[in-house]
């Protein structure tokens, strides 16, 4: 390994290389790949022919402009694998039947304990296949559908169809337009009508192979009056070479449906993850966006809501952790479409080194959007003094009776807090850390406690021997 | 008698500024002095050098506790010894609540795990001696705190933390006089054989309340005059110029 | 508009007038860079909400030339004559299109070394100090793409302007002002530029006047500000076009240690105006606030872009816009606060304040910050919301009618921006212009 990434590596829990030998793998971005994408998955025709398109759709949108440069991205597109599968015989729904390399891999991520423990139901994806997924008997009773997203579209298809790529279309842009072209992987979510899902149901995404993009596609229905929530996390060993994420993630929360979403990233810090997650928010409905961003060379992820029915309410709260190396882009977006729907957008940021975080979200209320309300607010803390910050919020409003609000501040690691908590004992780098937990403590505390304890490690790890 | 602080010959300078220039000052285990001076006397600075404030550079001379050379410690570790400054403007702390950073605190000050039960004795005690709820603990490290709960924030720490030296930065400032009672007896509970404490004050209100057993009066970085609780009532009448002019003859003689 | 109905020959403008060879380079310079560059698109970051109205601008209108008219004091317009009898200029000079037509600068002001006269006079009478700052704070080519595309221009092809000159230590109280009106189907193209000497102090004045046009005009006007060490500059641009002018406007301060800016923008007439205000806080200690006010009546597009650029530390600056739309007015702000890695200790806010009065009027609000530097304060704020309608109602319940009552509470909430502009004249007198506005049914 390089010098220069073994420091990474050895910051890096999850950096470890899994010893598995994929069936297949596809690399190279063009029509030929696609279609052996579909074939593999024995799809339906009108699935090949949406991929086909989405990719020339893909090859028409130019990079975007703005943001993190990502030229270098560009330049590797045709040298990634876009399709790995994993050796199985498919998503297994017990986890003895899960290959024992890959059962090795999520047990030293402490996976299935936690399901054992407190969750309504697991499934693990290992590069490009769901290897597992599994669902609470009770919940299956009543209908609840949690499901590897093939599994979703060869099982329930109608459903599937009537809403896939309907939230996030091939040409919203050129990220999402490549994840519809070769999308593998992801799960498939339907609560029926008043079904409430009290206790998360969880997703983990492992990438082994090297110079691999990972490309699942999730999609979460939420009928009226339900309630779900739906936790991921990602990880991947830390090769030389770099690799892409780029998920599609789309949401229907239902007449008065409560949608939550939790997505911790911790992505080695060599990988692009690209990112479009959208959510549509019908009367009465309440859909949350927990963003967790850690890992990753460079991030870009704008988490939106579309509050579409009268009374549409949305939460995002979101950090950031940029250390050196490392560019987070990411922000929130809230379109309301109609009158009394309220969003409101917590950020908060930390960079660290020369790391470099940047909060870009939109607030947007259109003109029939009456009593629209919404409150941005972004902090942002810089450790070092060549840490880097930006704000971009754009507000676009066209209704008269709204209520926006924007505010955010920059502040660092100020030397005089560090000396109060010092002369209560506490030492300099623990005082860093408590400093800093306290900033990002009013998201910190809606996460699940199991990625709690993890961000408070990692606070811990990082504000080690930073200061002084 | 067992001389818990002292401090020999210090010289301290700020952003190229000589501030403290030579001060000399003991302070006995079971004492409490009281450290008066008109402002920009260094008094602060005295406050904030004994417990290693690293924006202040020590030139010259020690600050010893129990006879040992605590110059060049990290703040904390000077607080792990028994040290305790209660700032004259305590910093607010956001996202931090003061149960959990008692808690922490306190370990560090005993060097071991500490029971809830125990932590909870000791919080218990010292809300009630600041007549305080307990509602308090769950609030964030000053935020949002008026002066007088900031202050009384600091003897609350002080009391949990049960130091063995502890200097009171101006604790009186900005405390209404029922304000100031309920912190004197904070305080004033520490009072015994174990305990000693700096009182810096400008006033001589709060000596009501906190009696000295001696004061000290600091002007342009040194102290010039040492006495007696009198001594305070004598600043309180005749202010602090003829003291200037009985330095400033010392000084030409 | 075509790049073929742009055909200007800049050597043309500087042999008419006889200009020095420098200046004859610099706008064939000029020239190649707006050749050059793209017109800004929506892509270009900061004319996203303004590229289509950009495009509408006849820019392929005949270039207004000076006529050499010249006005006696009592002949002047009626509203120049009325502003001056109530804003206590010590000194101003009055444009009329490209002409300066009337000038008021009284001899010991001259003689205590205050310049105060057209720019093309100055290249005459004091060459060397136009040389040394011309363009010095808006050169025709800085970031080398579409947002130079009309600075070059003007850089290229202005032929009239103002030009003063504070030489060091002189301290001046009273404000000097200039008052110009443009003139129906032609393209304006001014520049203005101002100097401060070390410690020197100075009000500025500038106010654009005009009735509703018959035919479209173009305004594209450019200011420098450059302040030398510890100079001190209260400087407002008053914008009170009528219908059927487009306003193209750039500012920008240079700020050398501990110089202060104090800069008032005001957009309230043009069918569709665009100001970008910035300041360069190129030295320690210097302090910019900027100060904005505009109102959208009608179909006005007003679009503000503020830039905040500190390059060197212990330096504050400080934006505080405020913009009311009404009817199908549409207010626009962006705002950039820029921290280059030098910039430590530095102090900077931007607040942004938009008030909407009625159904189809609309605001887009952009407060953006891009740090570098860490020890630092920088925060900003940004709202818009309607016309609080329980006090509305508070007020009507006493009896005071709606349209006063709005008319109150749009004082209210732009009073704290005049006020913090130390002109007490000239804050009455928008104050009235704003109630005029409130007032106007369109």
């Amino acid at each position: 390994m390089p010098e220069d990434l073994k420091h990474v590596a050895d910051d890096y829990q999850w950096g470890f290389k899994d010893d598995v030998e994929p069936e297949l793998a596809l690399k190279g971005l063009t029509p030929e790949t696609v279609k052996r994408i579909s074939e593999a998955k024995g799809e339906p025709a009108w699935m090949t022919e949406f991929r086909l398109k989405a990719l020339e759709i893909f090859y028409k949108l130019p990079m975007p402009k703005w943001g993190p440069d990502l030229t270098a991205l560009e330049r590797q597109l045709d040298d990634f694998f876009y399709y790995v599968k994993p050796p199985s015989k498919g998503v297994a729904d017990r986890w003895e039947d899960v290959p024992e390399e890959i059962k090795r891999t999520y047990e030293r991520l402490g996976i299935p304990e936690a399901e054992r423990k407190v969750l309504a139901g697991v499934g693990a994806q290992y590069d490009s296949e769901m290897v597992y997924h599994k669902i609470k008997e009770e919940l299956e009773k009543k209908g609840v559908i949690y499901v590897s997203i093939e599994e979703g579209l060869r099982e329930y298809e109608e459903i599937f169809r009537k809403y896939f790529a309907k939230i996030v279309p091939p040409s919203d842009n050129k990220f999402a337009a490549l994840n519809s072209a070769v999308w593998s992987g992801g799960s498939f979510v339907y609560v029926p009508p008043g079904v409430e899902v009290d206790v998360p149901l969880q997703a983990y995404f492992r990438v082994n192979t090297a110079g691999f993009g990972q490309f699942e596609r999730t999609l979460i229905i939420v009928d009226e009056g339900a309630k779900v929530h739906y936790i991921e996390g990602c990880t991947a060993p830390l090769y030389t070479t770099e690799a892409l994420h780029t998920g599609v993630i789309e949401i229907y929360v239902h007449k008065n449906a409560n949608s939550r979403y939790t997505t911790i990233q911790n992505w080695p810090t060599n990988m692009y993850n690209l990112v479009t997650q959208r959510a549509v928010v019908e009367e009465g409905a309440y859909h949350m966006w927990l963003d967790g961003n850690l890992g990753s060379k460079v991030t870009m992820k704008y988490p939106s809501s579309i509050l579409k029915g009268r009374g549409a309410r949305a939460e995002v709260l979101s950090i950031a952790f940029a250390k050196s190396g490392q560019h987070l882009d990411t922000g929130a977006k809230l379109i309301h479409l109609a009158e009394d729907t309220s969003g409101s957008i917590v950020s908060k940021s930390i960079s660290k080194g020369d790391g470099r975080a940047s909060y870009r979200g939109l607030v947007k209320v259109n003109r029939n959007a009456e009593r629209a309300k919404a409150n941005v607010e972004c902090d942002a803390l810089l450790i070092d003094t060549e840490s880097k910050t930006d704000t971009y919020p754009y507000m676009e409003i066209e209704n008269e009776t709204a209520q926006i609000g924007h505010e955010a501040t920059v502040s660092r690691l100020a030397d005089d807090q560090i000396f109060y908590l010092q002369t209560r004992g506490l030492p300099e780098d623990e005082a860093a850390a408590l400093i800093v937990r306290g900033f990002i403590e009013p998201v910190a505390k809606a996460l699940p406690l199991e990625f709690a304890v993890e961000l408070n490690r990692l606070i811990e790890l990082e504000m080690e021997g930073s200061v002084g | 008698m067992a001389k818990s602080l002292e401090i020999q010959d210090l010289w301290v300078s700020h952003d190229g500024k000589m501030i403290l220039k030579g001060v000399n000052l003991s302070l006995p285990l079971g004492e409490v002095h009281a450290l008066m001076g008109p402002n920009g006397a260094g008094k602060s600075t005295l406050g904030k050098v004994i417990a290693g404030d690293q924006a202040y550079t020590v030139e010259r001379g020690r600050v010893l506790l129990n006879g040992e050379d605590i110059t060049g410690l990290e703040p904390d570790e000077r607080a792990r010894k028994g040290l305790f400054l209660a700032f004259q403007y305590p910093l607010e702390v956001p996202g931090v609540s003061i149960a959990n950073f008692l808690r922490l605190a306190l370990k560090e000050r005993l060097g071991r795990d500490v029971p809830v039960t125990e932590f909870y004795a000791r919080l218990q005690e010292g809300l009630k001696t600041l007549e305080w709820d307990e509602e308090v603990l769950g609030r964030y490290l000053n935020e949002g705190f008026s002066g007088g709960e900031k202050k009384r924030n600091e003897i609350l720490q002080l009391l949990v933390l049960r130091p063995q030296v502890a200097i009171l930065d101006e604790t009186d400032s900005g405390l209404d006089i029922d304000a100031l009672k309920v912190v004197a007896r904070g305080v004033n509970s520490m009072r015994g054989p174990e305990f000693s404490a700096l009182v810096i004050t400008h006033y001589q209100r709060l000596l009501n309340y906190i009696v000295p057993d001696v004061v000290h009066v600091m002007m342009d970085g040194r102290v010039v005059k040492t006495g007696g609780p009198e001594l305070a009532l004598e600043l309180e009448a005749r202010g602090y110029d003829w003291l200037k002019e009985e330095v400033a003859h010392a000084g030409g003689s | 508009m075509t790049e073929k109905a742009l055909l200007f020959n800049p050597d043309q403008i500087s042999k008419a007038r006889s200009e020095p060879l420098w200046l004859e380079e610099a706008r064939k310079g000029a020239y190649e860079v707006f050749r050059a560059v793209p017109w800004p698109s929506k892509k270009t970051e900061a004319w996203r909400y303004s590229a289509g109205r950009l495009k509408a601008v006849p820019f392929d209108l005949p270039l207004e030339e000076p006529r050499g008219q010249s006005y006696g004091r009592e002949a002047l317009p009626e509203w120049v004559q009325s502003r001056i009898s109530s804003a206590d200029f010590s000194a101003f000079l009055v444009f009329k299109g490209a002409d300066l037509v009337y000038a008021e600068v009284p001899e010991e002001l001259t003689e205590k070394g205050l310049r105060f006269l057209s720019l093309h006079q100055a290249l005459k009478a004091y060459p060397e100090l136009v040389e040394a700052h011309l363009y010095k704070a808006i050169p025709a080519r800085q970031k080398g793409d579409a947002n130079d595309k009309l600075p070059a221009l003007n850089a290229a092809i202005w032929n009239h302007g103002v030009f003063v000159y504070v030489p060091d230590g002189l301290q001046l109280e009273a404000p000097i002002g200039v008052l110009r009106e443009i003139e129906a189907g032609v393209l304006s193209v001014g520049r203005t530029l101002v100097v401060l000497g070390e410690n020197a102090r100075l009000s500025y004045v500038e106010e654009h006047y005009s009735p509703d046009l018959e035919r479209p005009s173009v305004n594209l006007a450019m200011t420098e500000l450059i302040l030398g060490a510890g100079a001190s500059l209260v400087h407002a641009n008053v914008q009170s076009w009528g219908d059927n002018v487009h306003h193209l406007y750039r500012q920008r301060a240079l700020l050398a240690r501990d110089a202060s800016l104090k800069d008032l923008t005001v957009n309230l007439g043009a069918s569709f105006a665009r100001s970008e205000v910035g300041s360069e806080l190129a030295g320690p200690g210097a302090d910019s606030e900027m100060l904005g006010i505009y109102f959208a009546d009608g179909d006005q597009h007003l679009d503000h872009y503020t830039l905040q650029h500190h390059v060197a530390p212990h330096a504050r600056s400080d934006v505080y816009y405020k913009g009311v739309a009404k009817d199908r007015g549409n207010i626009i702000y962006q705002g950039l606060i820029q921290l280059e890695p030098a910039a430590q200790k530095t102090d900077a806010y931007q607040t942004n304040r938009n008030l909407l009065l009625s159904r189809e009027a609309r605001a887009e609000s952009v407060p953006q910050l891009e740090i570098a530097a860490n020890d630092v304060r920088c925060s900003h704020g940004s709202s818009i919301a309607p016309i609080d309608s329980e006090q509305r109602f508070y007020l009507q319940s006493r009896g005071i009618s709606r349209l006063a009552a709005e008319n109150l509470l749009v004082a209210a909430f732009l009073e704290d921006v005049l006020g913090r502009i130390r002109l007490e004249n000239l804050a009455r007198y928008l104050a009235g212009a704003i109630e005029q506005k409130v007032g106007l049914e369109v």
